[in-house]
């Protein structure tokens, strides 16, 4: 564990403010790194949890983050991670009254916050009324525009191809297309033309179903040269907080690869603009619990709302890492119907009177986003077994993973392995300690983003700060060819060690995230 | 004693020999000659030749022996001589190019395709990728259908191509 992690594990730790909650036991409905982060959370504060995890992940790192593991069902997520009543069931069965349901999955869908409370189990996030109010694309479009926040020209709930050509024409192309129930990029397409609509509309509208249940489809304007920057919030329903923003403009098939804080285009009056319209958004709702609003920023300061996120985000550790807050714990606190104020009191135990303002955010943190997929080859997915992980620790460093030694990445799911993260007194600070982060780090045994995470790190447009909604996927970037020198000779070494000693094959577990975190990582 | 490796590397030869005392390895790569001293610390290979040092990580597992330096990494197969004899696939077929599952087949047999015809769409970790044909020909066989699982590798369609 790095020293920054076992800072925010120690600081986690120390509170144990969890009891005397409302929640004897919380259920996390998710996978991966974020199944695991949300146990370490519980477990720091004092509070047993619960994981779920479908046939393919039976021997993944999150099915024994917690204190107790539940089978749910086949690989697809539509039989587990997306089941309501399977992971009602597993509440029921364990006796948990709480759900915290991640990122992703069933984060976002009202139905199931209703479904959960129907059943008597408090959902750890907003409630499905204000769900729909703010996470529905097409409905936050309406909040938004009736509070005066500048949208981008599109239209709404788009039942056919036919329908989207005619939207399409007004606010003249090229056009995006977005799943109106869901995030995370998925079921997004951007039509340059007409003759790509009838295509482009059909696989938006299958990947949404997929995805979320949901084919319901609007349609944006495409701005570009664009940033995307986003507001993190706290809200305790009828007051919120903004804790600054995230940049996230470094993306590939409109998902984010590399986050920071804060953005180096946001003047103060700008930013203050872009939180007083996420605030508002936040509290026209009568929002509970942690949100995100996104915004696209175009030239001088010109900035559109693009939608909410109702949920934790996978970036939100970019926050925290600036902040020193939990955000998991304030979304727990405030679910159990705590004042706001409590989820902005340091975690450490030192809770003074309880203020409603927001942290002082330090430094500059960066995030990047560890995946299998092959970057230099269109992105594509990669499946495998991991035969060595080994990350690089330093201060300043937190690595939140799902993944561990000996477990094959399978292709059911999202590609994220683990968010590297690095914060530093200026951005070049967090930017050199993220690179040393990635060069550090070994994973084999399955191809991912790690070297051109690093290519984008060096790249002169990053270090000038010159980061735009398109600036991955406008260029061109190669995979290095030539395989240098001191990595073959590490091979021959390697190959003429005698069987038994060369490292790989032996059961090398130091790194997994279990290490350091006492029996009940193993059982 | 010099001792040779038989690897590939992205579907070309590497032709690489070397010798080994104890911690010193001298390479001949292709002609080409590297000395450096390595020593093992934990999953870790030390490399320190000409006053600079290098860390990598080298695994065996069933695709071949990967290598990775600086956070870079490569999988280098190993070459069997049976396999050498076979060449490289031929470029008319098409072949999953990760695991998932088969959502749409646009290749009919018997149609004439333009290189970049859509032919099959995968799902993987839950986004599309479309397959496209790589030059202009007939399809001659179609291996998959919608809805059925592959697996990386798995032979989707078969392309005649337009002599």
């Amino acid at each position: 564990m790095s020293p920054a992690r076992a800072d925010f594990a120690a600081r986690t730790q120390a509170a144990g403010d969890g009891r005397g909650l409302p929640f004897r036991k919380v259920l996390v409905a998710n996978r991966g790194e974020i199944a695991v982060r949300v146990c370490r959370t519980l477990r720091a504060m004092g509070i047993p949890s619960v994981t779920v995890y479908s046939d393919a992940d039976r021997s993944a790192p999150h099915a024994r983050a917690g204190d107790e593991s539940v089978a749910i069902g086949p690989a697809p997520p539509a039989q587990s991670y997306l089941n309501a009543a399977a992971i009602l069931e597993a509440a029921r069965r364990t006796g948990a009254d709480a759900i915290h349901p991640g990122y992703g999955f069933l984060s976002e869908n009202a139905a199931f916050a209703a479904e959960c409370r129907a059943a008597g189990i408090a959902f750890i996030g907003p409630s499905s009324e204000s769900m729909a109010r703010l996470g529905d694309k097409s409905a936050a479009r309406r909040t938004a525009a009736a509070l005066g926040v500048t949208l981008v020209p599109g239209a709404e709930d788009l039942g056919s191809a036919g329908r989207a050509r005619t939207e399409a024409e007004r606010v003249g192309y090229p056009v995006i297309l977005k799943a109106a129930g869901g995030g995370g990029g998925r079921g997004m397409r951007v039509v340059p033309s007409p003759s790509e609509m009838d295509a482009a509309f059909e696989a938006a509208r299958r990947e949404s179903k997929s995805a979320f249940g949901d084919d319901r489809i609007l349609l944006e304007k495409y701005v570009h040269p664009a940033r995307h920057v986003e507001i993190q919030i706290l809200s305790g329903g009828s007051d919120a907080v903004a804790l600054g923003e995230r940049e996230c403009s470094l993306q590939r098939r409109h998902q984010k690869l590399i986050e920071e804080s804060p953005s180096v285009a946001l003047d103060a009056g700008t930013r203050a603009a872009m939180e007083r319209a996420a605030v508002a958004l936040a509290v026209s709702a009568g929002y509970a619990g942690a949100m995100t609003a996104e915004f696209l920023l175009g030239a001088e300061g010109v900035f559109y709302f693009l939608e909410v996120n109702t949920r934790l985000q996978v970036e939100h550790t970019v926050t925290e890492m600036r902040s020193g807050l939990d955000l998991v714990r304030a979304q727990i606190l405030i679910a159990a119907g705590r004042p706001l104020a409590e989820g902005l009191a340091p975690s450490d135990g030192a809770t003074g009177p309880g203020s409603t303002r927001a942290p002082e955010l330090r430094g500059h943190a960066i995030e990047a986003r560890l995946c299998a997929e092959d970057a230099y080859h269109g992105y594509m997915p990669q499946t495998g077994k991991i035969l060595v992980l080994a990350w690089h620790e330093e201060e300043g460093l937190r690595i939140d993973s799902g993944i561990a030694e000996g477990q094959t990445v399978q292709s059911y799911y999202d590609s994220l392995l683990a968010k590297i993260v690095a914060h530093g007194r200026d951005r070049e600070e967090a930017r050199a300690r993220l690179l040393r982060a990635l060069r550090g780090t070994a994973l084999l045994g399955v191809v991912t983003n790690q070297p051109f995470l690093i290519d984008l790190l060096e790249d002169a447009s990053f270090r000038r700060g010159e980061t735009f909604t398109d600036t991955v996927e406008s260029r061109e970037w190669r995979a290095p060819t030539e395989i240098p020198d001191p990595a073959l000779a590490a091979v021959a070494a390697f190959s003429s060690a005698p069987r038994g000693a060369r490292g790989a094959e032996e059961d090398t577990d130091r790194y997994s995230p279990w290490r350091g975190l006492g029996a009940w990582g193993r059982r | 004693m010099s001792r040779r490796l038989l690897l590939r590397h992205a579907g070309t030869p590497l032709p690489l020999s070397y010798e080994r005392k104890g911690s010193w390895v001298a390479l001949d790569v292709g002609g080409r000659r590297f000395e450096a001293e390595v020593t093992r610390e934990g999953v870790w290979f030390d490399v320190r030749s000409d006053g600079r040092a290098t860390r990598c990580a080298v695994a065996r597992g069933k695709r071949g022996v990967w290598v990775s330096c600086e956070g870079r990494s490569w999988l280098l197969e190993e070459e069997r001589p049976e396999a050498a004899a076979k060449g490289a696939p031929s470029a008319d077929e098409l072949r999953a190019p990760m695991t998932g599952r088969v959502v749409q087949v646009a290749a009919r047999p018997g149609a004439a395709v333009r290189e970049g015809d859509l032919l099959v769409t995968i799902e993987a970790m839950k986004m599309e990728f479309r397959l496209a044909a790589p030059e202009d020909g007939v399809v001659s066989e179609v291996r998959c259908e919608a809805g059925a699982r592959v697996e990386l590798g798995d032979l989707l369609v078969v392309l005649e191509p337009r002599s």
